[in-house]
């Protein structure tokens, strides 16, 4: 029996998903396939090739000691004056960024990405491993578990809008956390019989100031229920509750995101155990 | 003796008209309706049949109302200036629409693109003073509350108030607030109000009202931002129709546009004869009817 490690996307949040895997391996429980989106797909690929939280922790200070990954997402950030300049500014820098591809370029994400994986495929690491992305094309998921880990990686953090896609054959590849922020059923798909789905909850704001932010907030709704549709399939699901924590950022906090994340996985080790002996694994 | 079905209505933007067609055959068909769900424009056209207007005329009333103000609807009209790529592209996304309207043109302190004042006398003079107690067959619109962050079903009280939420297309017109809530239209969630259908609802016949696929030659971020928008839009649809005994598709309709407010008479021509077509054709009538 088969028991699957299935990793949310959440931004800066997933350091938490270190801590969270640090628990597992403390109470000795092994995983036999891990996916992931998103920053589940980057902490779950490293945890994949090298075994070892510890040194996890080692390439994140590393990345985030060398790497200027922190971005601004300009959708969350209206100009909070009403001057007729500050308008006129902020049109003309809008108009001139939607002629762009994305906000930002893939270049400190790939510095980051390569600093952790190196040159190692999908096929070199220990256990198991795929990320989940989104075509844009097919408007379908896609899952990756062949080729460089880099590459791979680098499609299911691509923000749609904020980081360009990433072109792989005919495909359009984007974050896979537009159809699919927890992706239990792919993990299935690929032969896991007992899933383990570890959530990184954020607090949601409900007060829109403007009218993109009602769009946007409607964005979030949807993809909280795609969410819960995927939640009803996994076999032990984990919620961390990390209300304070600025997805965004990535280098304030993370001492506090990992610790998060380890508290919450320790508290519910004995009712995992009790699952897995119940699910004969 | 004719089981009674619960109709689930949606469609995108202006293409929700095309349910005046889809009603008629129905009726045609003498297909017995105990609820209709319905959201965004056909939850307006479902208030006005279940009032119990007659549909030909409400076709005209709908051609003659955008015709008199397409200047001021949708805002289309100043979209002429932009680029002939990104003017198509606006067209074809509803959702594209409102963020490229929203986020250029220093618009991002407003909470929508139009002010209800465009469309407000029209709403009134459909619906008046009626409550939906006034309805001979009971109708639930469906909307988002943004308070709850949930669907939340209309089914009492003013038909006015409920049928302009059911068009409160977040970013187009502002929320409705109603009681605690603050209600924008559940087609941009998901265009097929599916979310809350229920054991009692059963046997349920739903309507899809299909997009044409979106281009893949993307050039910009609000493009890509929009897309993604639209495939999540889809797969919530595609989920929710995995639980409703009875779709009828309507392929026809992938040609006209959300915003295709000149083309009404032939959207709804389109759709009546399209579900004449299916009707009769493939045996989905005959399970209904027996």
């Amino acid at each position: 029996m088969k028991v699957g490690l299935c990793l949310s996307g959440g931004g800066a949040m997933g350091y938490a998903h270190i801590g969270a895997i640090n628990a597992l391996t403390e109470a000795d429980i092994k995983i036999d396939i891990i996916n992931g989106t998103s920053i589940g797909a980057v902490v779950g690929g490293a945890y994949a090739l090298y075994q070892n939280p510890d040194k996890m922790v080692k390439l994140m200070k590393q990345v985030i000691g060398s790497v200027n990954i922190n971005y601004f997402n300009i959708f969350h950030h209206p100009t909070g004056s009403q001057s007729f300049l500050n308008n006129w500014l902020t049109s003309a820098v809008c108009n001139i960024a939607t002629l762009r591809k994305s906000i930002q370029s893939h270049r400190n994400n790939l510095k980051a990405l390569r600093l952790i994986f190196d040159d190692r495929r999908f096929e070199d690491t220990k256990i198991p491993f795929s990320a989940v992305t989104v075509d844009l094309v097919t408007g379908r998921i896609v899952i990756i578990k062949r080729g460089k880990l880099v590459d791979g990686i680098l499609a299911s953090t691509s923000i749609p809008g904020i980081f360009p896609p990433v072109l792989r054959g005919k495909k359009l590849l984007v974050d896979g956390y537009v159809l699919s922020n927890i992706p239990v059923q792919e993990l299935h798909q690929q032969g896991a019989d007992f899933i383990v789905s570890v959530e990184l909850a954020p607090a949601i704001d409900t007060n829109y100031r403007n009218g993109l932010e009602i769009l946007n907030y409607i964005e979030v709704l949807k993809q909280k229920q795609l969410q819960e549709w995927a939640i009803e399939k996994s076999d032990f699901h984990i919620r961390i509750e990390l209300p304070e924590f600025d997805r965004t950022h990535f280098n304030d906090n993370y001492q506090t995101a990992i610790e998060s994340g380890y508290r919450a996985i320790k508290q519910i080790i004995p009712r995992l155990k009790k699952k897995l002996v119940k699910a004969n694994v | 003796m004719s089981k009674a079905i619960t109709l689930v209505l949606g469609g995108m933007g202006v293409k929700g008209v095309a349910s005046i067609g889809i009603l008629q055959s129905l009726h045609n068909h003498n297909i017995k309706i105990k609820r209709i769900i319905a959201s965004g424009i056909s939850g307006l056209v479902s208030g006005q049949y279940a009032l119990g207007t007659d549909l030909n005329v409400l076709t005209d009333e709908f051609t003659q109302f955008f015709e008199k103000n397409h200047r001021n609807l949708w805002g289309l009209e100043e979209l002429s200036g932009l680029f002939q790529g990104r003017r198509s592209r606006a067209l074809e996304s509803l959702s594209y629409f409102l963020r490229e309207r929203l986020y250029c043109n220093a618009n991002l302190q407003r909470f929508s693109v139009l002010p209800w004042n465009t469309i407000d006398p029209q709403i009134k003079r459909f619906f008046r003073d009626n409550t939906f107690s006034d309805l001979k067959v009971p109708l639930a619109i469906s909307t988002i509350d943004l308070k709850q962050g949930r669907e939340v079903l209309l089914n009492k009280g003013s038909l006015y108030e409920s049928m302009k939420a059911s068009i409160a297309f977040p970013g187009l017109f502002t929320p409705i607030r109603m009681a605690d809530m603050e209600l924008v239209s559940s087609t941009l969630y998901c265009e097929l109000p599916l979310l809350s259908i229920n054991e009692k609802d059963m046997p349920v016949l739903a309507i899809d009202i299909p997009n044409a696929p979106p281009r893949h030659n993307l050039h910009s971020l609000l493009e890509i931002v929009a897309l993604t928008d639209d495939i999540r839009n889809a797969a919530i649809k595609e989920r929710l129709l995995e639980k409703v005994a009875y779709v009828l598709r309507l392929e026809s309709m992938k040609k006209y546009r959300w915003g295709n407010y000149h083309q009404i008479p032939l959207m709804v021509n389109s759709a009546r004869q399209e579900t004449d077509k299916l009707l009769e054709t493939i045996t989905l009538s005959q399970k209904i009817l027996e």
